[in-house]
């Protein structure tokens, strides 16, 4: 018997709810600035100033953009993360600077970069990132990052 | 402050509960049925099961009992609503159909303030507003349509008996005029607006994450409008009158589980609950709102360990079985306890799904795990 519960019964409603229409409208970001930002990031992080560049990194995530924008955040993200770790020692100082909702965006980085290649190589530094944040927060950029339909 | 009042009434997930204003008498949903409790003046006495409403052959979403405390509205997932009243000749609840109109699943009932209307929620895109058609002894509905395109999970009407606030998973939470011409009384203008003929949408706030609503509530003025949802965030509108923007959009983060309802205590506090299984009451104005305490004092579950139990006592297979769970999981032994230790700190052992007013310091909540209780506030 055909597997009923799969049936898309919406396509039989004329005008019905999209994936894209549940996305809050936000501006469009660029590749562009995100390269520049990347720049400002590293520059940050070579002069020392760490908590600066973890700020910047996490202040406006680029949710309306192409998959290359994303992903190349992601990597700065991920990269300030490898540098902070291997720079300073106190995580939870760093986490505690942070604003609530760079927290959250925090945490949505660390769980997308736990599902790359890169990411999954560096595994334990993102964990030990995930466990002082969470520590932190509380369980609600956990449950933000999962219901958040703005995705980083 | 005495303690909370808990009545354990079976191992069912109660979705939603409901007090009679005089609170003598409770209702849940319990599956596909509504239990009918009748509730003693000392709160510490475990309510009395007086009758099952069996109607509905799904699931019941919702109940609500008239203002005047004479009607039970249930509405199920099999697309129906009933309004169930009492027969005093042969002394038990007689249904009287709702003509919803809707193709799927009813979610949600409320009754208005005045008891005149109400209205049903669908995932249908639709809420019904459904009052009483004398000549054919029948409720009829009038279809809240525009700009619906998701299941609403949530309702709450303004204290005027027009404006009717909904919740819905596209994450948007609305104002519309259910407005009944030949019903209703002219409304008074509000700060949502003055003309208000049916179905006018008179505010639409999307929260910050799209994520699902899970409810909706009018403040007790009517002035600003709450809302709990799936993202465990809490936002708060004041709109500022008809065709201006609001006046302040607050949205208050919260660091728990997610939420799932609402209940204003006065205009300048609201309590929450939801997935983490403790009320949180919030506290402020339209410059700010901010959580200011927990009802129930709540261990975490990843920090606070156990006491390790006497080292001698027996485990049974079960446990044995969970403690090598908890080894794999958290990387850490805690030797089960034996006793009849509970598994969470708080009363709720489960997810709230509703809390309702009981009184000025009082609110009732039910869960899934089968529990209503009466915290003080």
């Amino acid at each position: 018997m055909e597997d009923w519960r799969r049936i898309d019964i919406d396509q039989f409603d004329g005008d019905h709810l999209t994936p894209q229409e549940l996305i809050p409208e936000l501006p469009e970001t660029s590749h562009d600035e995100i390269v520049a930002l990347s720049k400002q990031i590293r520059s940050a992080l070579t002069s020392g100033q760490f908590s600066e560049a973890l700020a910047l990194a996490l202040d406006s995530p680029p949710y309306n953009a192409s998959d290359a924008t994303k992903s190349l955040h992601s990597d700065t993200v991920f990269e300030t993360l490898c540098s902070i770790k291997n720079n300073r020692s106190d995580l939870s100082g760093i986490i505690k600077q942070l604003s609530p909702s760079q927290q959250d965006n925090l945490v949505k980085y660390l769980y997308r970069n736990m599902a790359t290649p890169a990411g999954a190589k560096q595994g334990g530094l993102l964990l030990n990132w995930f466990e002082k944040t969470v520590e932190i927060t509380g369980l609600g950029p956990v449950v933000r990052y999962m219901s958040d339909r703005r995705t980083v | 402050m005495s303690n909370p009042h808990i009545y354990q009434l079976g191992h069912e997930p109660i979705k939603d509960h409901v007090f009679s204003p005089d609170r003598a008498l409770m209702a849940i949903t319990k599956a596909n049925t509504v239990e009918i409790y009748q509730t003693s003046s000392n709160l510490a006495q475990k309510p009395k099961l007086f009758t099952t409403l069996k109607g509905h052959d799904k699931t019941v979403t919702s109940v609500d009992i008239s203002p005047d405390g004479a009607k039970i509205l249930t509405c199920s997932q099999d697309r129906n609503a009933l309004v169930w009243e009492y027969d005093h000749a042969s002394s038990e609840y007689k249904p009287t159909l709702v003509l919803l109109r809707i193709n799927r699943a009813a979610t949600v009932c409320k009754w208005s303030p005045d008891g005149t209307k109400f209205a049903v929620g669908s995932s249908d895109r639709i809420i019904a507003v459904c009052y009483y058609e004398a000549e054919n002894d029948w409720w009829v509905s009038k279809h809240l349509k525009k700009p619906l395109k998701s299941t609403i999970t949530s309702l709450s009407w303004h204290p005027n008996n027009v404006l009717l606030a909904a919740g819905s998973t596209d994450g948007h939470a609305r104002v519309f005029s259910a407005y009944i011409k030949g019903l209703d009384a002219k409304p008074e203008p509000t700060v949502w607006g003055s003309k208000l003929p049916f179905q006018t949408l008179c505010g639409d706030f999307i929260n910050e994450t799209g994520a699902w609503i899970h409810d909706v509530a009018f403040s007790p003025d009517g002035n600003s409008l709450g809302f709990v949802s799936h993202d465990a965030s809490l936002g708060i509108v004041y709109p500022e009158g008809e065709g201006l923007p609001p006046k302040a959009i607050l949205n208050v983060r919260t660091s728990y589980l997610s939420l799932k309802s609402l209940v204003f205590l006065t205009n300048s506090k609201i309590v929450v609950g939801g997935h983490n299984c403790n009320l949180i009451v919030f506290e402020g104005d339209e410059h700010n709102w901010q959580e200011s305490y927990k009802i129930e004092s709540q261990k975490d579950l990843i920090k606070d360990v156990p006491e390790n139990q006497d080292d001698d006592e027996e485990i049974s297979s079960h446990q044995a079985l969970n403690m090598f769970k908890q080894m794999d999981l958290k990387g850490r032994v805690n030797k089960p306890s034996t006793g009849a230790n509970k598994a969470l700190s708080t009363i709720h052992q489960n997810t709230i799904s509703s809390i309702k007013l009981f009184s000025n310091s009082q609110v009732s909540t039910s869960g899934i795990d089968g529990k209503v209780v009466i915290f003080n506030v």
